[in-house]
């Protein structure tokens, strides 16, 4: 499969953020509208392919490095790609297609008319920072594609505006709250530069494993861990962030709600378990605790938060701060099985939560707004759409058959081999929380009846009813078949706690 | 746009003193202090400045939209295109001796002299986006 490529092999780090700068860069030439989707689709289908001819290289040679110029690490810049890295990439680059080609007919009502020359290019420049961010071994580099990411994802949820005003304020709360998470990350890659003399991430684990000033670490950490915390929207950092999902274009906030805050608990398990010196595999004392709590918080709070909210983006940002706990919670507990499940729920929360939004979206297309008065008797009207969001709502409960299933299942099984039966309790109670949210949409979409009989059905433009489908259909086939998944994934925790260790 | 001789005048003259200085800075870059950026910012000074003595509207005939927008893209095309010759060349992204393995040096001063013209080029036109964004001219 894919051998056709097989020339180019020791290049596929480097394609995997060429393919979207390139295509970012020419998109303003190609023009608006069709012309520029369609190149936009094409781009991120190239992507795609090198990053799944990616993953498939590192399942056969390992993991892979690549020095950009020629100069070696640790003086030249690296990129770096295990097997971690290269499957939230391929998730990144997937979801990042299908989402492409579903934006089609949604840009064009929701994003303002002088803005649409530059949306494409702005939009595969987010996705180059992403990915960029994901292949890079060098602590500098990745701060710079953070900020890229960044700062065209400001951009992009500002151009919610002629939809919703707010988006302009949300836009701008994002804009200076992640600059304080950036410099903050900054300030503690300075420390590590000042302690170390070197901003390789390998050679600055061997260094800071020689030993050392302990306090400049352990406050390069925790100005790490405070910055990542805003940037991956962990309670109770994450207030940013349901405002800006929910005013965003649709379009946009199901791209960031599958990959962006991924990327910054990426960066978080990079750096605390690849760069930082840990004992014996497993975060200790503050850090492990700090991280426990918050993740606790996010679960409880945002789920339960969830529940009240007014409209259905909401209730999905919402329930995105309750995911990130549960993400978060594996992360911070260490376990073989739990980090498998955290690493499970990155890429099966990114499927189906990123279809979630694109439903909200389709809603937002067809009746202008998604908030739960507007809802009623939807099951009836619009079936397709209601039927994605209870199956995706399932996976968020974490019903058998579904993917959400297969990644609480590791993470609960982690944390009772931990010795953590307190905090699988509070994974549980989060379920139950998903499932009163999740009832809540049932309750209005199939059990009140239509206000107004004459608008049955409403008519689901196929071309974003698929994409949908795309998404919400893997993650069920992946909770039906999981086995290859689990595999990658408890490879990939094998390899970065075993590192650790 | 301002109405004063003297300064229309001696500005006048300046302009082309500032596009030389920036061209040098650009050129120089490779083996001084200097490079693709800071002449950027020098050339644009330069347009800036025209479009503060003679009004935005003159400097959008002297450099319309379209020219600017396609050497933001130019130039950051240039900077992959010389990597990406790097790579056909059978070395890594930005392997600059590659290009010529006859005189690697040679082929070092040359691929670095690419990629800081397309630096040049890129930041040069997103400045002056800017400055007309502030200005409030739109084409």
């Amino acid at each position: 499969m894919l051998s056709f490529l097989s020339p180019w092999a020791p290049h596929f780090p480097i394609l995997l953020v060429l393919l979207p700068l390139l295509g970012a860069v020419l998109s303003p030439l190609i023009g608006r509208g069709d012309r520029g989707w369609a190149w936009a689709v094409m781009t991120m289908g190239a992507t795609t392919v090198v990053a799944m001819a990616l993953l498939l290289r590192i399942r056969e040679v390992g993991a892979v490095s690549y020095p950009l110029g020629g100069w070696q690490a640790p003086f030249g810049i690296e990129l770096y790609v295990d097997l971690l890295s290269a499957m939230i990439a391929l998730v990144v680059a997937a979801v990042g297609w299908v989402v492409t080609i579903y934006a089609r007919a949604s840009i064009r009502v929701e994003i303002p008319g002088d803005r649409l020359g530059a949306f494409w290019a702005v939009w595969l420049l987010a996705i180059t920072g992403l990915l960029g961010i994901l292949i890079s071994g060098d602590a500098f580099n990745v701060y710079v594609l953070l900020e890229i990411s960044s700062l065209t994802i400001y951009g992009l949820i500002a151009m919610g505006r002629s939809r919703d005003r707010k988006a302009l304020v949300s836009a701008f709360n994002y804009l200076i709250l992640g600059s304080i998470g950036a410099a903050f990350i900054l300030i503690a890659i300075g420390l590590l530069y000042a302690q170390t003399g070197t901003l390789n991430m390998a050679d600055l684990r061997s260094r800071l494993l020689e030993g050392g000033s302990e306090a400049t670490v352990n406050t390069a950490r925790a100005f790490l861990l405070a910055g990542l915390g805003l940037k991956m929207a962990l309670f109770p950092l994450h207030f940013w962030m349901p405002a800006a999902y929910s005013t965003a274009p649709s379009a946009v906030a199901g791209l960031l709600s599958a990959t962006a805050t991924k990327v910054g608990i990426y960066m978080a398990m990079r750096f605390l378990y690849s760069v930082f010196p840990t004992d014996q595999g497993a975060l200790t004392g503050a850090n492990a605790w700090v991280l426990c709590a918050c993740a606790g918080g996010a679960i409880l709070f945002g789920s339960a938060s969830a529940a009240r909210q007014p409209s259905l983006s909401l209730l999905l940002a919402y329930s995105s701060v309750a995911q990130v706990g549960y993400i978060v919670l594996g992360l911070a507990v260490g376990q073989i099985d739990a980090m498998t499940g955290s690493i499970l729920h990155i890429v099966f929360h990114a499927l189906m939560k990123g279809g979630l939004f694109l439903c909200a979206g389709i809603i937002i297309y067809r009746l202008g707004g998604n908030e739960f008065h507007r809802l009623a008797g939807l099951g009836r009207r619009m079936p397709w759409t209601s039927a994605a969001i209870v199956v995706g709502g399932l996976g968020m409960i974490g019903i058998p058959g579904t993917a959400g299933f297969i990644s609480k299942l590791h993470l609960l099984k982690g944390l009772f081999v931990a010795g953590q039966p307190l905090l699988a309790m509070l994974v549980l109670v989060g379920s139950v929380l998903a499932a009163v949210y999740t009832w809540r949409f049932v309750e209005v979409a199939y059990l009140k009846p239509v206000a107004d009989e004459d608008s049955v059905p409403v008519d689901e433009p196929p071309g974003m009813l698929w994409p949908v489908w795309l998404l919400i259909g893997s993650s069920v086939l992946f909770g039906l078949h999981p086995a290859p998944v689990v595999k990658l994934a408890t490879e990939a925790a094998q390899a970065l706690l075993g590192a650790a260790g | 746009m301002s109405e004063s001789v003297v300064l229309r005048t001696i500005g006048g003259m300046l302009i082309p003193y500032i596009l030389v200085y920036g061209l040098y800075v650009q050129m120089h870059g490779e083996i001084g202090p200097g490079g693709g950026f800071q002449a950027g910012v020098l050339v644009a000074a330069a347009f800036i400045l025209h479009s503060l003595l003679f009004g935005p509207t003159g400097t959008m005939r002297l450099l319309p939209r379209w020219f600017i927008d396609l050497s933001m893209s130019l130039g950051v095309l240039l900077y992959i295109g010389t990597g990406v010759v790097c790579l056909l060349q059978g070395g890594y992204f930005l392997e600059y001796s590659v290009l010529d393995r006859t005189d690697p040096a040679a082929a070092e001063a040359l691929g670095i002299t690419l990629v800081e013209a397309g630096v040049g080029l890129t930041v040069a036109s997103v400045i002056l986006t800017i400055v007309r964004k502030v200005q409030g001219v739109s084409p």
